[in-house]
């Protein structure tokens, strides 16, 4: 709630002015949606960012996780006349219709996580890959330590088809579950719609069918955190100080909620990645490079952003409540959020 | 004294009063941002919105007769996808749009039948249709937005001009005139009248009742159908999830342009106008960087407060009031649209 606040405050504070600052940079930001707190985090540092170091205006308009929506706040950008438009887009094939619009107007534009095949602009590319694959080989080799005997059955809650989702996420997750267990079967991979209560009906259906299911990974933490309450809700989601008894729950994102839950040694929602703060400040940094002439606009450049892997084995408390701090403004107390 | 009549009969019109909030919206937003009186700003508007223009207008009409339909957005997503896979076989894109406005008349006819053959409420048929659509444009795409093989010339449709106007503005012209004449001067207006002022009194007046209604429920297919078109032409790729809420687009415009879900009365200006209203208040809060969230607020207290004023301060009434010596203009001479239904032929 604090969190939509100041976006609300972000969203609304920077439109004071009656029309485009003339004297400074104007920085379009267009994020996935803003109903998810990574994506409201992003744009808050986005904003932070661009106003501290270039003394540049942000203006934001929510993507809505459409296609349309996404490639209207983009036309409306190029005809509000902002100098640099930075996309997370929904899409393959509207990036580059959207890429190649703002090309048209002269406008330079980057892209994150989804970019068109044309490749012929700067790029954020978290490295996911890596990280969902390292999250694939730690959930599975605490659970075999822990439950030699019971194979194992991966399932997988996504946002339903989407190709960059898939080969970031889930994809390097299997391989990484099946460096280590070759014969690791998935028994079900179904859209969790990217939200909590849906994913949590999804998953009591799929616990149900698959009651041998022991590792899941949800491609986002609110997907994950309904997974885990569906699991809690059959009286499963449950560690032993750490030691895997029903399965191993992976998300991505690492909010504060899935932060209390993974750091929690009874609970089985055990690993995330994610990032935050780096891409925010690599699209502004990208932004304005291009903007002075420093990088051309119609380059193809991959600008790699470590997602970092946290997990409950290998990552300690103050390193969360570091992570935290740095991409979601987060200002309490893990240690106290765990010991309530 | 007639003057003063005139203009109290104006300000008891509801698309009047509609008119003036859509003029008192473009100088607020054009005071308050200076990118948005900006022909360039109305024309990105225009077609970004062109298909709600045309199928809201469509969709009036359907609306008049007591029916709406809700799989719009379904038809939508399915049209585009299967545009794109067919463009992406190698077919000409005329033939591709001709075979996917048949295939998406299809959610037209399907819906009709069920609410005149099997009497199933609109609410039921075309929900269900909804879900049906939606799953299907997934199913045929694998869930995958559709962009391989398509021809250079795919985006052609929402790039092209004539004297200087996208073609798309051009297209919910002709999609809005061609309603208003269905509407305002054919029988096909004043028969969907009657129909949702009381459809057993236009049956026994000899209007085919269940013919009009599905003719309706696929011209509103239809227009559905090629918005999927052009939505797949704009943003160059067949996308399964594109434009969630089209269908409450469609339905909040005609209901704030004064036609009720009872049907009986509205008329596709007043819709059109409303129309334009959303549009300008989406378009207007995004310029002033006004969080989404408080948008759908905005559309959802806009909805309510139309519904209300359809429902308790009917401007018919007020107008009525204001002219008693004049009826319903299609029916004429005082009579009430049942009176007036019952002395028609069998014409259909």
């Amino acid at each position: 709630m604090k969190k939509l606040l100041t976006m609300a405050v972000v969203a609304t504070g920077l439109t004071v002015a009656p029309a485009l600052a003339e004297d400074k940079i104007v920085l379009g930001k267009i994020p996935y949606t803003l109903e998810h707190s990574y994506h409201q985090s992003i744009v808050e540092i986005f904003a932070d960012h661009a106003e501290k170091y270039y003394g540049a205006e942000t203006i934001v308009v929510d993507g809505q996780a459409n296609s349309d929506t996404t490639l209207t706040a983009v036309e409306n950008m190029i005809s509000q006349g902002v100098d640099a438009i930075a996309l997370h887009s929904p899409d393959i094939g509207m990036t580059a219709t959207a890429v190649a619009k703002a090309h048209a107007a002269g406008i330079p534009i980057t892209t994150t996580l989804i970019y068109p095949e044309s490749k012929n602009a700067p790029h954020i590319a978290p490295q996911e890959a890596l990280s969902s694959h390292r999250m694939g080989v730690v959930a599975t080799e605490q659970w075999i330590a822990a439950n030699p005997d019971k194979p194992v059955k991966v399932a997988i809650l996504d946002f339903g088809g989407f190709e960059q989702v898939v080969a970031l996420r889930t994809a390097p997750f299997v391989a990484g579950v099946k460096s280590i267990a070759p014969n690791a079967e998935v028994v079900a991979q179904q859209n969790g719609f990217g939200n909590t209560v849906k994913s949590m009906e999804i998953m009591l259906d799929i616990l149900q069918a698959n009651p041998d299911v022991n590792i899941i990974f949800g491609a986002n933490d609110d997907m994950a955190l309904g997974a885990l309450a569906a699991a809690e809700q059959l009286g499963r989601g449950q560690m032993d100080n750490g030691v895997p008894l029903t399965e191993v729950i992976a998300g991505v994102d690492g909010g504060e909620n899935a932060m209390i839950k993974i750091f929690d040694p009874s609970s089985s929602f055990k690993l995330t990645h994610g990032q935050v703060r780096d891409n925010a400040r690599a699209e502004v940094d990208t932004m304005v490079a291009m903007v002075r002439g420093e990088l051309p606009m119609d380059s193809w450049m991959e600008i790699p952003t470590l997602s970092q892997e946290i997990d409950y084995w290998n990552t300690s408390l103050a390193g969360a409540q570091r992570f935290l701090q740095e991409n979601f403004s987060f200002d309490g107390s893990l240690e106290e959020l765990l010991s309530n | 004294m007639q003057v003063q009549s005139k203009l109290m009969s104006l300000v008891k019109n509801q698309n009047f009063v509609l008119l003036l909030i859509f003029i008192a919206l473009n100088v607020y937003f054009a005071s308050a941002t200076k990118s948005y009186f900006q022909v360039g700003n109305y024309f990105n508007m225009l077609t970004q919105n062109a298909a709600l223009l045309f199928t809201a207008a469509a969709a009036t009409l359907l609306m008049k007769t007591g029916n709406f339909d809700l799989s719009t957005t379904a038809n939508l997503a399915f049209s585009g996808v299967l545009y794109a896979i067919l463009a992406g076989m190698g077919l000409p894109l005329t033939l591709a749009a001709l075979i996917t406005l048949a295939a998406g008349s299809c959610f037209g006819v399907v819906n009709g039948l069920l609410v005149t053959r099997y009497d199933i409420s609109p609410f039921i048929a075309t929900l269900g249709m909804m879900f049906i659509g939606g799953g299907v444009a997934l199913l045929i795409c694998d869930g995958q937005s559709v962009r391989n093989g398509l021809p250079a010339n795919f985006m052609g449709l929402m790039r092209s001009e004539v004297l200087g106007l996208p073609i798309s503005i051009l297209i919910a012209a002709v999609g809005v005139t061609v309603s208003w004449i269905m509407a305002e001067k054919t029988l096909i207006g004043k028969y969907a009248m009657a129909i949702g002022s009381n459809k057993n009194a236009a049956a026994l007046a000899g209007i085919n009742v269940d013919r009009v209604v599905m003719g309706l429920f696929i011209l509103v297919a239809l227009c559905a159908s090629l918005a999927g078109i052009m939505t797949a032409s704009r943003i160059g790729t067949g996308d399964p999830r594109v434009a969630e809420f089209f269908f409450m687009d469609v339905i909040v415009a005609i209901m704030l342009g004064g036609t009720p879900l009872t049907g009986g009365r509205g008329t596709v200006i007043g819709t059109v106008i409303a129309a334009m209203i959303v549009i300008v208040i989406g378009n207007g809060l995004n310029m002033l960087g006004i969080l989404v969230f408080w948008q759908t607020v905005i559309k959802g207290v806009i909805l309510i407060v139309a519904v209300t004023i359809n429902e308790k301060f009917s401007f018919e009434k007020l107008r009525d009031q204001a002219t008693p010596s004049k009826g319903d203009a299609g029916a004429g001479n005082g009579q009430t649209m049942e009176e007036w239904s019952l002395r028609r032929g069998n014409i259909l």
